[in-house]
């Protein structure tokens, strides 16, 4: 034992499991103890190694410094250079500089130099890390004028209404059946001084992206010594986090929560082997069974490598404060405590961890919510949530072929890029999980972890977005994976790293990175927000009484920031999809028997992108009606700016103003 | 007491305070949004995260701003659902919360 700690001090980057395999010594028995023991005992730490990466540079390590901090210049200074108003279908990669580009690249280069060289440098690789986190998901804050994402105004509607009235309404919005995380940004918006959440929205990529780095630390170490692979998995997050689920929202913060929850059950409450019972541990599978699923049935039972055992009063505070955690997922969102549940069921139901009771609880809690405080909701929306239960491809159908077939060809290259890309990560992934099955490697509970979250595409569609999700949950098990396809041998420590080895580190990242910039930012296009768009809505507002009838010339206006109750928002997409192909009076005529009398209707350079872009509709469809508007008597232009144009409905009153 | 033991509970402690003092003295304070959120992201869930002993730095971190960010919404919504929603009351409970942690820290460290 006392060799092994040795070795292991010496060696901060060997596996655990690859130490037991060479000792000859099958994992379960006697030194698996032991070794938990010496985990324990505080003799080994599975977390970041010590300090001794902070030591006077060589020529190499100062390189893998000077490196990505010169890549982080360059960047920085080529942001000055990007005119998002050039921007065409594709993107923001159609307005990108080449120096970005070209910084992005020498900052993968320098990670895996760095990761490749002999001696760990943790310190480095972590403003790798932070680098690329900032360049990958700061940008467009930086090249844009405003907050991004249309709905970012509407979540800014539901804090600055918290903030106002001090209360939720949930006839008002589904979202206010699930408030806690608009409560806790009212909360936060007000005692930092701010009068919306619109003043740092702009930054929650960043921040969320900083904050995932913990949690999946935390996961993979708790699978893995191997230090290589564990930044390498980090790594890869981040070049495929394309998502876009990180912006101001509740599922940004929640999927935060769930990687806390999973981190907390691996790395404190996973099943010692000792701890199995005893009776369970002598059971003996029939021999009627073939070798190939009795030996699919002992790996299904095998130990988890890595158990960090810790007092009865610290497990119950783990635990205590995980419940906790979870009572934000309930509060918060309504989808998210279901991909917890699933997750932790899975472990339960497979005896990975324990408590045997937290997936009831976890159920209890959310069922009590969904009882007692959602009703609201649930009453009008029984069948949006229950409709699509069981229709496994008509959810599969909205969330992937149907991206793919409608809209403008260039986004429809877009949505294709990115399911490319989606098989492209998970077929590293079942590539590098048998590799570390053929090694040896105990990998059940993280197969189970990257398969748990599928079976919620039988339950619900979520809108066509439940496949993005499950994409987003899987994610971090599955970039493991395919980050173990190059560190899954048995070594003890990378004396020389094989250059074929290096290459296809290299080639695998320029493949996920090129990808990035059409997955990511492949609908920017539609998603940014200008601040002619902005103030055109600013004056809608300032000039449109209460009560009024605002109607958006399509989806995606950056609106109901403010006065969330106020002001009915209706969208022609919804009211009348088909407006582009009829004449000025139908459209004069539904407006009309909505029975209001103060109507307006606001075109944005938004609106437009989304209707070109998703729907389809010819670029200048949009521009076509407001020149029938401008020409007919039933409308009144009263704002105009370079990005949005506001009419007044005028039809009623025949030249009533506002 | 070592250097470990107590630079977490001042830490908190300073914080707490400047929290408070710019939320209440010195509203205009240009550092107020970072002073504010540092406190609200990290402290009330760093205070109960020394107690619980972890020994790695990473999961003392990552615990203690998902505790943060739960206590300080939970607080907010039941505050909220009780009818009684008063921001600069819910960031004096915090704040309360926290000196008491690092005060008790504090004391339960001298004595061992």
């Amino acid at each position: 034992m006392n060799l092994f700690k040795l070795k292991y001090k010496q060696e901060s980057d060997m596996s655990l499991v690859d130490t037991l395999k060479i000792g000859s010594t099958p994992l379960g028995q006697q030194s698996d103890i032991q070794l938990i023991d010496t985990l324990k005992m505080g003799s080994i730490q599975p977390g970041l190694p010590g300090l001794n990466s902070l030591k006077l540079p060589k020529p190499l390590d100062a390189i893998c410094v000077l490196l990505p901090l010169f890549a982080f210049f360059l960047w920085a200074i080529s942001l000055q250079h990007v005119s998002v108003y050039d921007m065409n279908d594709l993107g923001l990669i159609s307005v990108l500089s080449p120096k970005i580009i070209v910084a992005l690249v020498i900052l993968m280069f320098s990670f895996v130099l760095t990761l490749q060289q002999p001696q760990m440098r943790v310190s480095v690789l972590a403003l790798h890390i932070v680098l690329v986190i900032i360049i990958l998901y700061g940008t467009e804050n930086l090249i844009e004028e405003a907050p991004r994402f249309a709905v970012v105004y509407r979540h800014a509607g539901y804090a600055e209404y918290i903030m106002r009235t001090g209360t939720v309404d949930p006839n008002l919005d589904a979202y206010f059946s699930w408030p806690g995380f608009f409560v806790l940004s009212a909360f936060v918006t007000r005692v930092a001084g701010y009068q919306t959440i619109l003043s740092y929205a702009g930054w929650a990529p960043v921040f969320y992206n900083l904050i995932y780095f913990g949690p999946m630390y935390m996961i993979f170490t708790s699978i893995t010594t191997n230090k290589r692979l564990v930044w390498l998995a980090l790594w890869f997050f981040y070049l495929t986090n394309w998502i876009a689920q990180d912006y101001f929202s509740p599922q940004g913060l929640n999927f935060f929560l769930y990687l806390v929850i999973i981190a907390i059950l691996l790395t404190w409450f996973k099943i010692a082997p000792k701890a199995k019972p005893h009776k369970r541990q002598h059971w003996q599978f029939p021999t009627r069974f073939s070798p190939s699923v009795s030996w699919f049935l002992s790996w299904l039972r095998a130990p988890d490598p890595l158990c960090l055992i810790v007092q009865p009063w610290q497990r119950w505070a783990l635990l205590t404060s995980l419940i906790v955690v979870f009572g934000l997922v309930v509060f918060s969102h309504p989808l998210t405590p279901f991909f917890v549940l699933a997750s932790v069921t899975t472990m339960v139901v497979f005896r990975r961890c324990h408590p045997f009771w937290l997936p009831i609880l976890m159920a209890i809690m959310t069922g009590a919510w969904l009882f007692f405080m959602t009703q609201a909701f649930l009453a009008g929306h029984s069948n949006m949530v229950l409709g699509n239960f069981g229709a496994v491809s008509s959810n599969i159908s909205s969330s992937v072929t149907s991206r793919t077939s409608n809209g403008d060809p260039q986004h429809q290259f877009i949505a294709l890029t990115r399911i490319i890309m989606t098989g492209f990560i998970w077929v590293l992934a079942f590539i590098g999980a048998v590799r570390r099955l053929r090694k040896g490697h105990q990998d059940i509970t993280y197969i189970l972890l990257a398969v748990a979250p599928f079976p919620l595409i039988v339950a619900q569609d979520y809108g066509g977005e439940m496949f993005l999700r499950v994409y987003l949950f899987t994610l971090p098990f599955m970039v493991f994976f395919a980050a173990a396809l190059f560190y899954s041998k048995y070594r003890l420590v990378i004396r020389k790293t094989s250059p074929w080895m290096t290459i296809a580190i290299i080639v695998t990242n320029l493949v996920l990175l090129g990808g990035f910039f059409f997955t990511r930012y492949g609908n920017e296009y539609m998603d940014y927000m200008t601040n002619a768009e902005v103030d055109s809505v600013y004056y809608l507002y300032s000039i449109a009484p209460p009560n009024s009838l605002l109607i958006a010339g399509w989806n995606d206006t950056p609106w109901q920031y403010k006065n969330y109750e106020k002001y009915t928002c209706e969208s022609l997409a919804e009211i009348l999809p088909d407006v582009v192909n009829l004449k000025v009076s139908k459209l004069a005529q539904v407006i009309s028997s909505q029975r209001n009398p103060h109507i307006y209707l606001l075109f944005t350079r938004g609106e437009k992108a989304q209707a070109h872009l998703l729907y389809g509709l010819p670029n200048d469809a949009l521009d076509r009606l407001e020149d029938a508007m401008l020409k007919s008597e039933e409308f009144k232009q009263i704002y105009s700016n370079r990005d949005a144009q506001i009419f007044i409905f005028v039809g009623n009153t025949k030249g009533g103003g506002s | 007491m070592t250097r470990s033991t107590w630079l977490w509970p001042a830490i908190i402690i300073v914080s707490a305070l400047a929290a408070g003092l710019v939320n209440f003295v010195i509203p205009e304070a240009v550092g107020r949004p970072i002073i504010v959120m540092w406190f609200l992201f990290v402290c009330p869930g760093m205070v109960l995260v020394r107690f619980f002993r972890l020994e790695e730095p990473i999961s003392q971190w990552t615990i203690a701003i998902a505790l943060s960010l739960s206590i300080d919404a939970l607080v907010a919504g039941i505050q909220m659902y009780a009818g009684r929603w008063f921001p600069a009351g819910t960031l004096g409970i915090l704040i309360g919360f926290c000196l008491i942690g690092a005060i008790i820290q504090i004391g339960k460290f001298k004595t061992s």
